[in-house]
């Protein structure tokens, strides 16, 4: 699971939770790979990004030291700032671990880089 | 080409070269164009009905010159030089040489009309259409195409050709002649209900004259050369394959029972209309079939697929990799998206298969009433951008 996708996973599907963003990552095994780097793609991808939640999840798996705490003005342009983006956002993926909802603590285990967001039935 | 002369049966047919230097066609490359020594061939290529617009403009775009499109296939006349490239054509089936076109006037008496389907396209430019054709082999092919000139048949030699047929077909299995002339066999699609003759009749027919005119060795079984003999009412065309297998198998690698071909899925992300930047999700994915064909074709996008079938999920993990592309697979209901407000663009999927495997799945048919609902999708969606739901009709 790369950290985009990350940021678009939210736990809201489960009955009560109101927000469910963004879901907490516990990783037990990371791995990094250099990606050939499209900064067009980076740069139109940055307006679906919720920066924040990028920041966060980074950190979490021990990769956000690099990152600004918010995008700079005409990022579309910088291209160190999305050589970092890029990093951060297609390079790593969580390949095990789990996915944890901030306000019910409800695991989404994750495997072979697949996160499993299936609810059980009192869930839905 | 000119058109015979004293036809026995006094009646007109008129072959036209297929596009390769008549200038009566209309819409192809002006002769100036062409670099020395090549020359302009035609080349069909079959297509999923339905999608044939998008075929014509993909093939536009790619060979530069005019394409004409009819249901199921099109047709793109190029410099020959060119021809290899529409392999890389994402929304075409299988690829044909044009050896020639014709319109005949059929008068309903079997070996009169069979020898005026046949006869009309012994003067075609086979030499030509052998030469494409050898482009496209695997390994290179030796072959010199010597021809018999083709005036002096009459139709009583035409008639003893198709009492030599019946010879080859006992020997159709021999091994390639001596001269490395390439085997071939002769199949024949045919369309109307009003012909004097069968498909099978028309296809031997041809191949005899063939193997009289050019030599090949007969073989219906290990074949180097299919020739295609189409006959759509008095229209004949006359056409060489030139793809071994159909270009729909390149990218899946584990197939479930509801892969889609590859330029199926081409032709979604297309009526899709899908832009650089944007994110695309599949949310009933099967073995991601739509996403694997979007990677490779729409690399300026982020693919996410999503499938509770665990099988499906494996051989999406599978087709998937290596996983440098920018795209994920995730394990979901397509009923509750665990996906936040305003983070999708488009939904690309084939709703109909999927709906009919979930249907007939224990425990899900109670949920599914016709269509599934399209809420969790548009909440999903950026505001300013509509929902695109791909529906397939079976």
């Amino acid at each position: 699971m790369k950290l985009f996708t990350h940021n678009l996973l939210t736990s809201s599907i489960i009955k009560g939770v109101t927000k469910g963003y963004p879901l907490k990552i516990v990783s037990r095994k990371v791995e990094i790979s250099e990606k050939e780097f499209n900064p067009e793609l980076i740069a139109r991808l940055l307006s679906r990004v919720e920066w924040s939640a990028l920041c966060e999840a980074a950190e979490s798996v021990g990769h956000g030291g690099d990152l600004p705490t918010s995008v700079p003005e005409n990022a579309e342009k910088d291209e160190e700032f999305l050589r970092k983006a890029h990093h951060v956002l297609m390079e790593i993926e969580v390949v095990d671990g789990d996915l944890v909802c901030p306000e019910t603590g409800r695991q989404f285990p994750i495997q072979n880089g697949i996160p499993n967001m299936l609810l059980n039935e009192g869930e839905v | 080409m000119a058109a015979p002369r004293g036809s026995p049966c006094g009646t007109q047919s008129t072959p036209s070269a297929g596009g390769l230097a008549d200038s009566s066609l209309d819409g192809h490359l002006p002769m100036a164009q062409l670099e020395e020594g090549s020359y302009l061939c035609e080349i069909e290529c079959t297509v999923t009905t339905g999608l044939e617009q998008i075929a014509k403009e993909e093939a536009e775009r790619l060979a530069g010159s005019r394409v004409s499109a009819e249901r199921g296939k099109i047709a793109i006349q190029l410099q020959n030089t060119n021809a290899l490239k529409l392999l890389s054509l994402h929304s075409v089936d299988n690829l044909f040489v044009v050896v020639g076109r014709s319109s005949v006037a059929l008068s309903g008496e079997k070996k009169s009309d069979l020898i005026q389907v046949t006869k009309s396209f012994l003067h075609a430019d086979w030499k030509r259409a052998v030469d494409v054709w050898k482009c496209f082999q695997p390994s290179p092919v030796e072959h010199d195409l010597e021809c018999r000139p083709m005036d002096s048949w009459t139709r009583s030699e035409m008639c003893s050709l198709m009492l030599n047929t019946s010879q080859h077909d006992a020997a159709s299995d021999q091994p390639s002649h001596p001269l490395n002339f390439p085997s071939f066999r002769v199949s024949c699609h045919r369309v109307g209900a009003n012909h004097s003759f069968s498909s099978v009749e028309a296809a031997g027919y041809l191949g005899a004259a063939v193997s009289s005119y050019l030599g090949w060795p007969v073989s219906l079984r290990q074949y180097d050369v299919e020739v295609n003999l189409n006959v759509d009412n008095c229209l004949v065309c006359i056409t060489l394959t030139l793809t071994r297998a159909s270009l729909y198998r390149r990218n899946i690698v584990h197939f479930g029972p509801t892969t889609l071909k590859a330029t199926i899925c081409y032709g979604l992300l297309r009526f899709a209309e899908i832009e650089d930047g944007e994110v695309v999700v599949d949310p009933m994915c099967g073995t991601s079939a739509i996403a694997v064909e979007g990677v490779i074709c729409f690399p300026g996008c982020f693919f996410v697929t999503g499938e509770n079938y665990p099988e499906a999920i494996d051989r999406s993990y599978q087709n998937m990799q290596p996983r440098g592309r920018p795209a994920d697979v995730v394990r979901w209901d397509a009923c509750h998206l665990p996906l936040r407000d305003q983070s999708v663009d488009a939904f690309v999927s084939d709703l109909v298969h999927a709906e009919t495997t979930v249907v007939s799945t224990p425990g899900y048919s109670a949920r599914w009433q016709g269509r599934p609902s399209a809420a969790p999708a548009e909440q999903c969606c950026c505001p300013k951008t509509q929902v695109r739901c791909q529906l397939l009709s079976k």
